[in-house]
């Protein structure tokens, strides 16, 4: 698969506006690989990944960091998510972005990670997925898992 | 730079029963895993930690944990804590609170509890925003800052909390950075061991309210301050503890040799007499008859 | 007899004052002594009284003194009104002060060279005082020994030994000069054998560390202040923490956390103090952490009268706090009863793991009245925690064996345990919550956790003491009281007897839980004045609130000063009108 391939996947998957928006939503799980992955296994991955997405992982600076759970990982995709603009009371934080935004961003990485896998040798996969927490781990297993 | 480890340290002995009702990214989840990591590296046990906080998203940590807790008042979670380790000197307290509570409302006791030195780790996550209230502007935001409460933009300067710490006599200083939560239990650690008043303020996002300071603008501005450059220099570290803007020093900022002395070490009632506090109370006898003779002495 | 001292801030009216009451109680009189101050450090009238017997019990002040040592003139203006038949006034004789006019209203004046005799026996004017204390041992024939032993006591060497001089040099001179014409005579009653003399605020202060008290933070504040300074002064070898904080949050805030931690502790404030407690007192409340606050009252509001005594915070002590929350209100009404308030305070906050709050004032605080050296016997007190965890038991109870710090009981106490437990790890919090403390908003972990807190106070009652009658069973008219008043009113009641007045009293040491067996004691009563320090009559509101009882007679004060026994004859004995 290539990049604009992979982006345009994401695109549908996640069901975004512009090419641009599926961009960033997979370079933050890049960035929040980055952090999650110990450098070998980082190594590895960027290069089975299409061409950009590779090259934005093997030259993060990020180091890896032992303690960076399900919850740290999507901070990062967190950045560029709305999270207020539509006011309701009963909603958790006053809005219902904000309320909504776990059940989204995990479907979120969920998507670029399932897409990842299927992108990726079997064997890179597997030494991927062992070296992260279990619950990032699982998201790489396919969008029917994903919570509706 | 930390050196890579693949280990995950287990702090699963930590696991609280209460599931986390922080938002997605949260940088509280960062600051959880530091002080479960920190704990779990010196080897403390959950029962030996008294966690108090004060009012704030953070300030639920201790619900999400299994440690003791007392999730207090806003802004005054510092006395309550100094009273707990004047009564038990043998505990571990560690404060956990945000910025509005921290270098705000609780402005008054963080002066006076630096200066007073007790023997007490604070960790402060600072996200530049008061969180559970939906978003207003703190003390930490910068000049400028767009929120519910500074529609215009804050007029106000924000204060830089290392400096004050500094300033007010704390021994210890550090900033951690949530995003890196390895580093942080490090300094989280380190604070534990120092005796005094350790200050560890912690850059963290709010991934909901605060769309400036996310993890990426953290990133981009916090680097690891050299400790080979004096960390107990007290002129060097005046520079280090007021620096803020593009370049976020992170790390040990300030760590004073030899530690001062703590409170409770210079305290007579707590070094002179067999028992602390809480022991005293536990065996105490009224018909003691020291008691008597104390009461002949002094009133006649 | 009484003596009475007054002079300028400053000039050394208090340490006269506080020196000769001890050296009387040595001599083995009895003694009631009282201070009238301002709030500044120079300038301004106060003045010392001492009312001695020839017994221990001297209970209050009274309305007359019959010896005034005046250091200035306006002390002659503003007491000689107060002198009784046959009275004296011994004053420096350089001061301008009208011997002859003294003389015309059947007083004695004795002027004196008493700056002389400091000046040229001493070396310093400043010992005018000494030479005053003299003077009035020479006048009333009271030997100078426990004065000197006093003196000793208070001076380094070289001072002392000259005060000494200028002590007996005075009394020597006034013994020359004036002999027996004073016919108010002090002689010491060896028989006595050791008194105490102390203050309510050491009182208290003593009941709290035989209960154990091991804690207690902070702010001073007038005229709570001297409780910390007493803990503070306590050998270290007792362990006490004490600790002066940077503010009233603070200190309200260290005791809290010293509690949970797992020792008794305490704070002590005035009213204005309090005020910024009160966010702390409802967290104690709701977290269940047993604390004791003391509420030295004085006149107020705001910063009021700082160094006069009122009784104005009641009302405001039984509904501080945002929200319900049980407490138990006390009030001692002498010193003796402050030592016996303390301890109890210290049982009930732990028994029923709340806060306590005992309301004093400033003439409690600091009033100084002599006991029997075996008084305040320890072999009375009782030690009693509630229900705590033992440190090596096992998870006592609750769900898949976790501690239920908040467990919902018949009695509404749930067992406590302290941090360091390895069996008890728990987490308490100002949120609403549930039996294992976790943060919750449902319906049906708030309305039994409600119920459980202010059931306590049901089973508090059992341990809350009923008003106590003084004086004759039966009376005509019954004082209702509460706080220091009751030393007046004591008095007053002694002094109703040898009058051929019939006169009791009612005194509510307890007002929270609102006391079982006062209704019917009210009832009993045929006429019930009530006596208090406050402009609204705030304990004749909470008896109308309980009972239904309204008391429309009522002696109200609230100009910062206290009542004298007889004011309350006269008003009983139809002389003044409430």
């Amino acid at each position: 698969m290539d990049y604009d391939e992979f982006i345009n996947e994401i695109r549908t998957r996640i069901d975004l506006p512009a090419e641009q928006d599926a961009e960033v939503v997979v370079m933050e799980v890049v960035n929040a690989l980055a952090h999650a992955l110990p450098s070998q296994e980082c190594a590895a991955l960027a290069m089975a990944l299409p061409g950009p997405i590779g090259v934005r992982l093997a030259a993060s600076e990020a180091v890896f960091d032992p303690y960076v759970d399900e919850h740290l990982f999507i901070g990062y995709l967190m950045t560029e998510h709305q999270t207020t603009g539509y006011w309701d009371r009963t909603a958790g934080g006053d809005d219902v972005l904000a309320s909504m935004a776990a059940e989204e961003i995990e479907r979120r990485a969920r998507a670029v990670l399932s897409l990842i896998a299927s992108a990726i040798e079997p064997d890179v996969l597997e030494t991927v997925r062992r070296a992260l927490p279990d619950v990032i781990g699982e998201w790489f297993i396919g969008e029917g898992e994903a919570v509706a | 730079m930390t050196t890579e480890t693949r280990e995950r340290i287990d702090i699963s002995m930590f696991e609280g029963h209460v599931k986390p009702t922080w938002c997605p990214g949260c940088g509280d989840f960062g600051v959880l895993n530091a002080v479960k990591g920190a704990l779990a590296e010196l080897g403390i046990a959950p029962h030996e930690v008294l966690i108090v906080t004060g009012i704030g998203c953070g300030s639920k940590l201790p619900d999400y944990m299994l440690a003791y807790g007392m999730l207090t008042l806003h802004g005054r979670p510092l006395p309550f804590a100094t009273g707990a380790k004047l009564a038990n000197p043998d505990l571990h307290v560690i404060v956990v609170d945000g910025d509005g509570d921290a270098y705000g409302i609780g402005g008054n006791h963080l002066i006076h509890t630096a200066r007073r030195n007790p023997d007490i780790t604070h960790v402060v996550e600072n996200n530049q925003v008061y969180g559970l209230t939906k978003g207003q502007y703190s003390p930490t935001s910068e000049h400028g800052y767009v929120s519910k409460t500074s529609p215009r933009g804050s007029i106000e300067q924000a204060i830089t909390p290392t400096a004050l710490t500094f300033a007010s006599g704390a021994g210890y200083v550090a900033r951690g950075f949530a995003g890196a939560p390895k580093d942080l239990a490090s300094l989280i650690a380190r604070g534990i061991e120092h005796p005094g008043y350790a200050h560890i303020d912690v850059l963290q996002p709010c991934t909901t309210f605060n769309k400036i300071n996310t993890y990426d603008w953290y990133r981009e501005r916090g680097y690891e301050s050299d400790e080979a450059a004096g960390v107990s220099d007290r002129t060097a570290a005046w520079d280090r503890v007021q620096q803020w803007g593009d370049q976020i020093p992170l790390g040990l900022l300030y760590e004073a040799d030899p530690p001062n002395p703590t409170y409770e070490q210079q305290m007579a009632a707590l070094q002179e007499a067999e028992m602390n506090p809480v022991a005293g109370t536990a065996e105490h006898d009224p018909q003691d008859p020291r008691y008597d003779a104390l009461k002949r002495r002094l009133f006649s | 007899m009484s003596i009475l001292i007054g002079g300028d801030a400053g000039q050394g009216v208090e340490s006269s004052g506080g020196g000769f009451a001890l050296a009387l109680a040595r001599a083995g009189l009895g003694v009631f002594a009282t201070q009238d101050y301002r709030s500044q450090i120079r300038g301004g009238h106060n003045f010392y009284t001492l009312r001695i017997g020839s017994e221990h019990d001297v209970r209050s002040q009274e309305r007359q003194h019959h010896l005034m040592l005046a250091f200035t003139p306006e002390t002659v203006e503003m007491h000689i009104d107060a002198l009784a038949e046959g009275g004296g006034v011994i004053y420096d004789e350089r001061l301008k002060i009208d011997a002859d006019a003294i003389r015309a209203r059947g007083f004695h004046a004795f002027p004196l060279p008493l700056g002389g005799i400091a000046q040229e026996a001493g070396g310093s004017r400043v010992m005018i005082n000494t030479a005053a204390l003299g003077a009035a041992a020479g006048i009333t024939g009271f030997p100078t020994t426990t004065m000197e032993e006093v003196t000793r006591e208070n001076f380094g060497a070289e001072i002392a030994e000259k005060n000494l001089v200028v002590m007996r040099a005075a009394a020597e001179m006034t013994r020359e000069r004036h002999g027996e014409e004073f016919r108010h005579r002090l002689a010491a009653v060896p028989e006595t054998g050791q008194q105490l003399l102390l203050a309510g605020n050491q009182a208290f202060a003593y009941g709290a560390l035989v209960a154990g008290c091991r804690f207690i933070s902070a702010y001073p504040m007038t005229p709570a202040t001297t409780i910390l300074e007493w803990m503070t002064a306590v050998d270290p070898s007792f362990g006490v923490v004490t600790k002066h904080t940077e503010d009233e949050i603070a200190a309200i805030a260290m005791a809290v956390g010293a509690s949970f931690a797992g020792t008794r502790a305490m704070t002590a404030t005035s009213g204005g103090g309090l005020a910024l407690m009160v966010e702390a007192i409802g967290f104690a409340a709701m977290t269940e952490v047993p604390v004791v606050i003391v509420d030295a009252q004085r006149g107020g509001p705001s910063t009021g009268l700082p160094t006069r005594s009122e009784q104005p915070d009641l009302q405001f002590v039984l509904n501080l706090g945002h929200g319900e929350f049980p407490r138990i209100v006390l009030a001692p009404g002498s010193i003796g009863q402050c030592f016996e308030v303390a301890w109890r305070a210290f049982n009930l906050a732990e028994q029923y793991q709340c806060p306590v709050m005992v309301l004093t004032d400033s003439y409690l605080a600091s009033a100084l009245r002599t006991y029997p050296a075996d008084y305040f016997d320890t072999a009375e007190v009782v030690f009693n925690r509630g229900k705590i965890v033992a440190g090596d038991v096992a998870t006592p109870s609750g769900n898949d064996g976790l501690y239920q710090r908040y467990e919902i009981t018949g009695d509404g106490i749930s067992p406590r345990a302290f941090p360091g437990n390895p069996h008890t790890i728990h987490s308490v919090t100002s949120d609403e919550h549930t039996e294992a403390g976790h943060i919750s908003e449902d319906a049906d972990d708030r309305v039994p956790m409600m119920d459980k807190r202010m059931r306590k106070l049901v089973t508090a009652q059992a341990d809350i003491q009923p008003p106590r009658v003084f004086g004759p069973d039966v009376a005509d008219i019954t004082l209702v009281c509460w706080g220091s008043t009751y030393m007046i009113c004591r008095e007053a009641v002694e002094l109703a007897t040898g009058r051929g007045i019939s006169l009791n009293l009612l005194q509510f040491t307890d007002l929270w839980p609102f006391p079982d067996g006062a209704e019917a004691a009210l009832n009993a009563a045929s006429r019930l004045v009530l006596v208090e320090q406050n402009f609204t009559g705030q304990l004749g509101q909470l008896i109308r609130q309980e009972t239904g009882i309204e008391i429309t007679e009522r002696m109200l004060k609230y100009d910062g000063r206290v009542f004298n026994p007889e004011d309350i004859i006269d008003h009983v004995a139809g002389a003044t009108v409430a």
